[in-house]
C-alpha cells in the first residue's frame, strides 16, 4: 500500500499542498507550529474520513473558510485509485476514482493507515474508553463490516438503557425489554467475538514489537478484560450465550441502577509491566514505548491480514524516548516494509538510512528538500 | 431572515410548511414564494387535493393501508390469498412487494418500528387489532418483514411474543436484503428471494 501523491486546500494552516510521498520514509521537518503535524492529519483524513486531534473533520478547514479538501493518489495490490474527501458546511462528502460514495461505508478499505503521537499516552495511561476506541479502530482496518456491526450494538445499548430509565415508577414492558435483550445480545456477541479474535491475534505480536523496541529490557503483558469466564478461543456462539447468561443474571440489578452493566461498552485492555499494573507502575517514557509497541503491533498484524502493510505516521515520537529506546525504534523500522511519514523538529533523531525524503516543513509551505 | 416583515399569511403558511418531515424554516420559505409566484390555480388546485386527501382517504381499518373506503382495495380483493399476512414497517414497504408481485396475501402495516429512544413503544405502533385479525382470519402464517437493522429486528422480536398466544407460525424474510437496508429501495428480485428464503422466527 502506498499514497503516491497527496494535495490538500484550506486544511488548517497548510498552503495548498502539492507532494509526491517516498515509498519509504517521509520526514517532515520544521520548528513548532509551522503545520507538521497537519501534513500527517491531511493523510489521516484521506484514508479514515475523520481527525485524530479533533472530535470533528469540520475543525480541520482552515479558520475563516467555509470549506477545504484533500485527494490522494493510492496504490494497493498493484491497483492505483484516486481518493478524496471535502470537507463542506453542508457535511463530508468522500469520493473514490471520481464518483462520490453514498455511503461514507463504502469509502474504506482501500487506504489504511496507523498513526502513533503524542495523544497516545492515553492508550496505556488514561481511561478504559481509550483502549476500546483503539482496539475498535483496528478491528475496523482488519474489517471494515465491523463499523456498521459496533453501531447496531451501540444503537441497541441505547435503546435499551432509555427503556431501564423510562422504567422509572411505572415499571417495565417485559416483552419490550426481552426484544431489545435479544438484539443486545446478538449484536454484542458479534463484538465480543470480533474483539476476542483480534486480542489473541494481537498479543504474541505487541510482546514481539515491545521485545525488539525495548531490547527485552522489559516485559509486556496485556489482558483483555471483558464479561468473567470469556476464553480466548470462544467462537460467535460462545460469546453470544455468554452475554445471554450474564446479562440475564444482571438485569435485576441493571433495572435498579436504570443502566445496562454488562457488555462490551465496558470492556478493558490491562496492560502490565514486569507483572506490576502499568497504569500505575510504568514511567513516562515506558508508557511511550508500550503505546508505540501497540501501534506498530497493529500494523504488523494488518500488514499479514490485508497483505500489505498500511501507511504509519509517527507524530514527533523520538523528542520523547530517550536516545537508546530512539535507536531501537529506528532500526526496527528499517527492517519493517512499507511507507513511513514522520515529523520531527530534528531531522538527526530520524536515524535511517537511504531511501528517504526530507520535507522543510515552514509557515504551511511544505517543501521536498534536494 | 426576520418573519415579522412577512404578511402573516405567509407567515403562516411558513410555519405549517416548516413541520413536514425533512423542512426546515428556511425551504419552507423558499417553498411558500414558489407557490406565490405561480398562477392562482395551482394554489387552488393544491388546497383542494389536501382537503380532498383528507375528506376521502383513511387508513383500511384492517391492515391499515391507506384506503377510499373503510377498507383497502387488496383487503377487499377476493383474489388475494387469506392465510398468510406479511407485516411491514410502513406504506412503502408494502408497495415495494406489490411491485415485486411476489406476494399474494395480505398485509399489516405498522406505521413505524419500536424505537424506545424515539418514544416509539407498542402503543404507538398499529397493532391493537393484529391478534384479533389473525384469529378472525384463520391466518395459518405471518411473514414479518421489517428492516434487517436493530429497531427491525427488535420488532420482529417483539411480535414473535405478542402473537405466540394465537399460535400462528411466525416467519421473518431472509436477508437477502443488505445489512441495514432499507426494504423500500430493494430490488424485486432481492425481495423475492428474500420472500422465498424466509426463516421461522426462533
Ligand atoms: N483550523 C485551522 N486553520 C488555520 N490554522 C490552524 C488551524 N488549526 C491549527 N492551525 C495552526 O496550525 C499550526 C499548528 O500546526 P501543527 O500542529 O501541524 O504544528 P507542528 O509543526 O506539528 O508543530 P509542533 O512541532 O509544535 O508539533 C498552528 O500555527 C495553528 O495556529
Ligand atoms: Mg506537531
Ligand atoms: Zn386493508
Amino acid at each position: 500500500m502506498q499514497l503516491l501523491a497527496l494535495e490538500a486546500e484550506r486544511l488548517r494552516n497548510l498552503a495548498p499542498l502539492r507532494l509526491e510521498p517516498h515509498p519509504r520514509f517521509n520526514v517532515f521537518e520544521g520548528d513548532n507550529g509551522q503545520g507538521k503535524t497537519n501534513v500527517l492529519e491531511a493523510i489521516y483524513l484521506l484514508a479514515t474520513l475523520r481527525s485524530f486531534r479533533e472530535a470533528r473533520a469540520r475543525n480541520l478547514v482552515c479558520w475563516g473558510e467555509s470549506d477545504a479538501w484533500v485527494r490522494g493518489e493510492i496504490e494497493r495490490r498493484g491497483i492505483r485509485r484516486k481518493m478524496g474527501v471535502e470537507l463542506a458546511k453542508t457535511g463530508k462528502r468522500a469520493a473514490i476514482d471520481g464518483r462520490v460514495v453514498d455511503r461514507l461505508s463504502e469509502y474504506f478499505g482501500h487506504l489504511h493507515v496507523v498513526v502513533f503521537g503524542p495523544e497516545d499516552l492515553v492508550l496505556t495511561k488514561g481511561a478504559p474508553v481509550n483502549r476500546r476506541r483503539f482496539l475498535d479502530r483496528a478491528i475496523f482496518n482488519l474489517h471494515p463490516s465491523y463499523l456498521d456491526e459496533m453501531r447496531a450494538f451501540v444503537t441497541a445499548l441505547k435503546h435499551r438503557n432509555e427503556l431501564l430509565r423510562a422504567s422509572a415508577g411505572r415499571g417495565v414492558d417485559r416483552a419490550l425489554l426481552a426484544s431489545f435483550d435479544e438484539e443486545l445480545i446478538r449484536r454484542g456477541g458479534r463484538v465480543l467475538w470480533r474483539r476476542t479474535r483480534f486480542v489473541s491475534d494481537f498479543l504474541p505480536v505487541v510482546r514481539a514489537v515491545f521485545d525488539d523496541v525495548t531490547a527485552g529490557a522489559h516485559a509486556i503483558g496485556v489482558d483483555y478484560e471483558s464479561l468473567a469466564g470469556l476464553a480466548a478461543d470462544a467462537d460467535e456462539d460462545a460469546c453470544t450465550e455468554l452475554y445471554r447468561q450474564r446479562l440475564s443474571e444482571a438485569t435485576p440489578s441493571d433495572l435498579r441502577q436504570r443502566r445496562t452493566t454488562q457488555g462490551p461498552h465496558t470492556d478493558d485492555l490491562a496492560f502490565s509491566l514486569d507483572g506490576f499494573p502499568a497504569r500505575v507502575h510504568a514511567s513516562q517514557g515506558q508508557h511511550r514505548a508500550m503505546a508505540l509497541a501497540l501501534k506498530i503491533a497493529e500494523l504488523q498484524l494488518a500488514d499479514s491480514v490485508l497483505g500489505g502493510p498500511p501507511l504509519l505516521l509517527l507524530d514527533d515520537v523520538s523528542s520523547e524516548l530517550d536516545r537508546g529506546r530512539n535507536a531501537q525504534l529506528m532500526a526496527h523500522l528499517s527492517r519493517a516494509a512499507g511507507q513511513i511519514f514522520v515529523t520531527t523538529t530534528d531531522r538527526r533523531w530520524i536515524a535511517v538510512d537511504g531511501e528517504t525524503q526530507v520535507f522543510r516543513v515552514e509557515a504551511g509551505r511544505v517543501l521536498p528538500e534536494p | 431572515m426576520s418573519s415579522s416583515r412577512l404578511p402573516q399569511a405567509l407567515e403562516k403558511l411558513v410555519s405549517l410548511l416548516a413541520r413536514l418531515p425533512g423542512i426546515g424554516e428556511r425551504s419552507a420559505t423558499r417553498l411558500a414564494f414558489y407557490m406565490l409566484s405561480q398562477p392562482e390555480s395551482y394554489a387552488r388546485e393544491l388546497s383542494g387535493a389536501l382537503v380532498e386527501l383528507v375528506e376521502r382517504v383513511h387508513f383500511c381499518v384492517d391492515c391499515h393501508m391507506v384506503a377510499e373506503g373503510e377498507r383497502c382495495t387488496i383487503c377487499e380483493d377476493p383474489s388475494r390469498e387469506r392465510t398468510t399476512l406479511c407485516v411491514v414497517e410502513g406504506i412503502a414497504d408494502l408497495l415495494a412487494f406489490e411491485r415485486s408481485g411476489a406476494y399474494h396475501g395480505l398485509y399489516h402495516v405498522l406505521h413505524g418500528v419500536l424505537a424506545p429512544l424515539k418514544g416509539v413503544g407498542p402503543d404507538e405502533l398499529r397493532l391493537a387489532n393484529l391478534r384479533g385479525r389473525i384469529e378472525a382470519l384463520g391466518t395459518s402464517e405471518v411473514i414479518v418483514a421489517t428492516s434487517s437493522d436493530v429497531e427491525g429486528e427488535a420488532t420482529a422480536l417483539y411480535l414473535l411474543r405478542h402473537l405466540a398466544p394465537t399460535g400462528v407460525r411466525v416467519s421473518r424474510i431472509a436477508t437477502g436484503v443488505p445489512m441495514g437496508g432499507e426494504l423500500e429501495y430493494v430490488d424485486a428480485t432481492t425481495l423475492s428471494r428474500a420472500l422465498r428464503g424466509r426463516t421461522p422466527l426462533e
